[in-house]
């Protein structure tokens, strides 16, 4: 479905000074695959999920991303980011943006119908939409007032990371990427957030789990799990790796030499 | 920041410009033409304030730029223009209330005043609502005289010469559905309607009054001028909401001004929209004169972007808000969202007297600013008493890029993403309406300026 080669990528600091973050990544995500990617601080785990999002900060400076539309590779990197979630591609983020002024119904229906003209689907009005919203509140346990509250506003964290979820799941996307989307939740946010994963991955999507800590995959199994340090995939193995992190941290990965995946 | 000695600048004259010729005069020729032709035919006895407006105007002529209350004002681009006197006849009067015009601005709601190029054409049509009367215009009070700081402009007196004149009284039972003053002007047209009104103690009352071109007026025809001036008073706890709404086609000059005074434990919620005008200035005064006053201030505008051609748009809110009287509250917030071309303007004076111990007033003032848009804005506090809390900010921003890449990782293009912002935005000020279907039509028609901004520039 997705195939990074090799991709690397840099900020640009206040100073002018291209800073790079992303040193060769090399990275294929097939359908019905979960991937997780896990990595210390710093490691260019975010910075990953935003390249692949298309932020404006961050410049490509190598490598490339290929995406399969209608069975097709594409550049993934050569459209807008609203292209690239046309496409099916959708990144959650670490820190959920508060846009005031601008409720989640409004929001998400605008969201939903950019999406689903784009595939040829029929737009929905309010009332229809209202129903389907509903429908994906109640699936995911959700209190019905997410609707009409403005998108992030006043929003607990863990309100903040299951509207991400929320999305996630009226947007139906075939690649999601979930930057931490289990850091700062109590135990029961993140029961509910891994459990909206669970109901929402089948065999025709894939999610990339970015995470700091193996808790998150005690409730969703991964494929595979990937260490980042310093821009670059330094380890990749099955579900094993995340718990022998977990018991060893990292040190002993980051002085090991590099394992390809395979 | 006390008051030094409000009482001397009030007695230098009306706008506190010093009466001489200053080089406006040919401007105020072509009024005095006009005004040849208004009071034609009216007995002397009746014309005698009218006369007496004019010739203030001639004392004073027209501010100019270097009047720092008109800095920001082309003032000679809104005088300029020929301007002819309305006439209504039959072809013009709107037809009924199934006239689309009216009806776009005002829904299926009662009208109490509408005026064509000046004249009433329809007045007082809601018959079947009780408490609300037409009472004969006292030219005796205006209302302006217990301002401390002058209050009133060359325009004003230009409505006091020119206008039309409607005076009404709203009692207890009037009701607090929204009703409406829609005043129509064509193009070349000078209208300057003034409206009265009194609200008795306790009522509660909606009260939306707009300002709109007869028809829609094309970009090459002439430019008419408004500077319609409304006096509101309310009586002790009373509430009313009033919305003031400019809506004309981007050749408008309007210049209007409302001034209220509260009595005591009244509660005055004034909104200002702007949506149109080349030239959209408003004055808001209102005094505070009872104690235990609320008064709540608000302003949505969008200017700029396609439809201003070469001159720039100007958008302009000019509020003073003095406490008189104790325990007062007073809040305002004023947004504008400006486009290419576009140029906002805030100024809010708050003036607490000596007497108004336990005054909370609050001021804020934010512009979302595209392209090369400009903004000026200008607190201004003159605090007399010791015991107060007042507080005044502005803030002045471009789009947020965390919320755009946020709303287009969700598929929503940059235009659209752009305009979901500015929606999100100007909606809060128009959002605090109660009145859903009025609410709802305010936020209309600033969409459908903001969609005419130029979304698809470049950050």
């Amino acid at each position: 479905m997705v195939k990074i080669s090799n991709l690397s990528a840099a900020v640009t600091a206040e100073n002018g000074v291209e800073v790079p973050i992303l040193r060769g990544i090399d990275l294929e995500v097939r359908a019905g695959e979960v991937h997780a990617i896990m990595g210390p601080n710093g490691s260019g785990k975010s910075t990953l999920a935003r390249v692949i999002g298309g932020h404006p900060a961050y410049s490509v400076t190598g490598g490339g991303v290929s995406y399969e539309v209608n069975l097709r590779p594409r550049d993934l990197l050569r459209m807008e980011p609203d292209e690239r979630a046309k496409n099916g591609v959708f990144i959650s983020f670490q820190y959920p943006v508060e846009i005031p002024g601008v409720s989640n119904a409004v929001f998400l229906r605008a969201a939903y119908n950019e999406i689903a003209v784009s595939q040829g689907l029929p737009e929905l009005d309010p009332l229809d939409f209202e129903d389907l919203l509903l429908e994906k509140l109640r699936l995911l346990g959700m209190a019905e007032d997410f609707a009409a509250r403005d998108v992030n506003v006043d929003f607990s964290g863990g309100e903040k990371k299951r509207n991400e979820i929320l999305q996630l799941a009226l947007l139906a996307p075939r690649l999601a990427i979930l930057d931490e989307t289990d850091s700062g939740l109590d135990i029961d946010s993140l029961k509910a957030v891994a459990d909206g994963i669970e109901k929402l991955r089948h065999a025709e999507n894939a999610f990339v789990l970015i995470t700091h800590y193996q808790r998150m995959l005690n409730y969703v199994t991964p494929d595979r799990v990937h260490v980042m340090y310093d821009g670059r995939i330094i380890r990749s193995g099955a579900r094993d790796l995340a718990l022998e992190i977990e018991e060893r941290g990292y040190d002993w990965l980051v002085n090991a030499p590099a394992v390809p995946d395979g | 920041m006390a008051d030094a000695n409000p009482a001397t600048e009030h007695a230098q004259g009306l706008s506190g410009v010093a009466p001489g010729s200053n080089g406006t005069a040919p401007y105020v020729e072509q009024f005095r033409r006009l005004y040849r032709e208004r009071v034609a035919g009216l007995a002397p006895a009746d014309t005698a304030h009218r006369a007496a407006a004019l010739e203030e105007l001639a004392a004073a002529g027209f501010p100019l730029r270097h009047d720092e209350e008109w800095a920001h004002t082309p003032v000679r681009a809104v005088v300029a223009p020929k301007y002819r006197l309305g006439h209504v006849d039959r072809a013009h009067r709107p037809t009924g209330w199934g006239s689309d015009a009216v009806a776009a601005l005002v829904g299926d709601e009662p009208v109490m005043l509408l005026t064509m190029n000046d004249f009433s054409v329809n007045d007082l049509r809601f018959e079947k609502r009780s408490g609300v009367r037409r009472v004969a215009w006292n030219h005796g009070t205006d209302g302006t005289e217990a301002f401390t700081r002058p209050v009133g402009s060359a325009f004003t007196r230009l409505a006091r010469a020119f206008g039309s004149c409607h005076e009404f009284r709203l009692d207890a039972d009037a009701g607090d559905g929204p009703v409406h003053l829609v005043h129509l002007a064509e193009a070349g047209v000078l209208s300057a309607p003034r409206v009265r009104l009194r609200i008795a103690a306790g009522a509660r009352v909606t009260l939306v009054e707009t300002f709109a071109a007869a028809r829609g007026a094309a970009q090459d025809e002439a430019p008419f001028l408004t500077c319609g001036d409304t006096e509101l008073h309310l009586g002790a706890g009373a509430a009313l909401t009033y919305v003031r709404v400019q809506a004309a086609a981007a050749e408008a000059f309007d210049l209007g001004s409302t001034t209220v005074v509260q009595e005591r434990d009244s509660e005055l919620h004034a909104l200002s929209v702007a949506a149109g005008a080349r030239l959209a200035r408003h004055t808001l005064n209102v005094l505070a004169a009872g104690p235990g006053v609320s008064s709540r201030l608000g302003g949505a505008a969008v200017a700029g972007g396609a439809d201003v051609g070469s001159a720039r748009q100007v958008i302009d809110n000019h509020t003073y808000l003095e406490h008189a009287a104790p325990n007062c509250s007073s809040r305002q917030l004023y947004k504008m969202v400006l486009g290419g071309g576009g140029h906002g303007v805030f100024s809010g004076r708050i003036l607490v007297r000596p007497a108004a111990q336990q005054t909370d007033a609050f001021q804020l003032n934010q512009n979302l600013l595209l392209d090369d848009a400009a903004i000026d804005t200008k607190p201004q506090l003159e605090i007399g008493a010791d015991d107060v809390r007042c507080t005044h900010g502005a803030t002045t921003g471009r789009l947020n890029e965390d919320q755009m890449f946020y709303l287009q990782t969700r598929g929503i293009p940059r235009p659209a993403a752009g305009q979901m912002l500015a929606r999100g935005f100007l909606d809060e000020v128009v959002s605090e309406l109660p009145a859903v279907a009025l609410r709802q039509r305010l936020l209309d028609l600033l969409h459908r300026r903001l969609d005419r901004l130029a979304w698809s520039a470049p950050a």
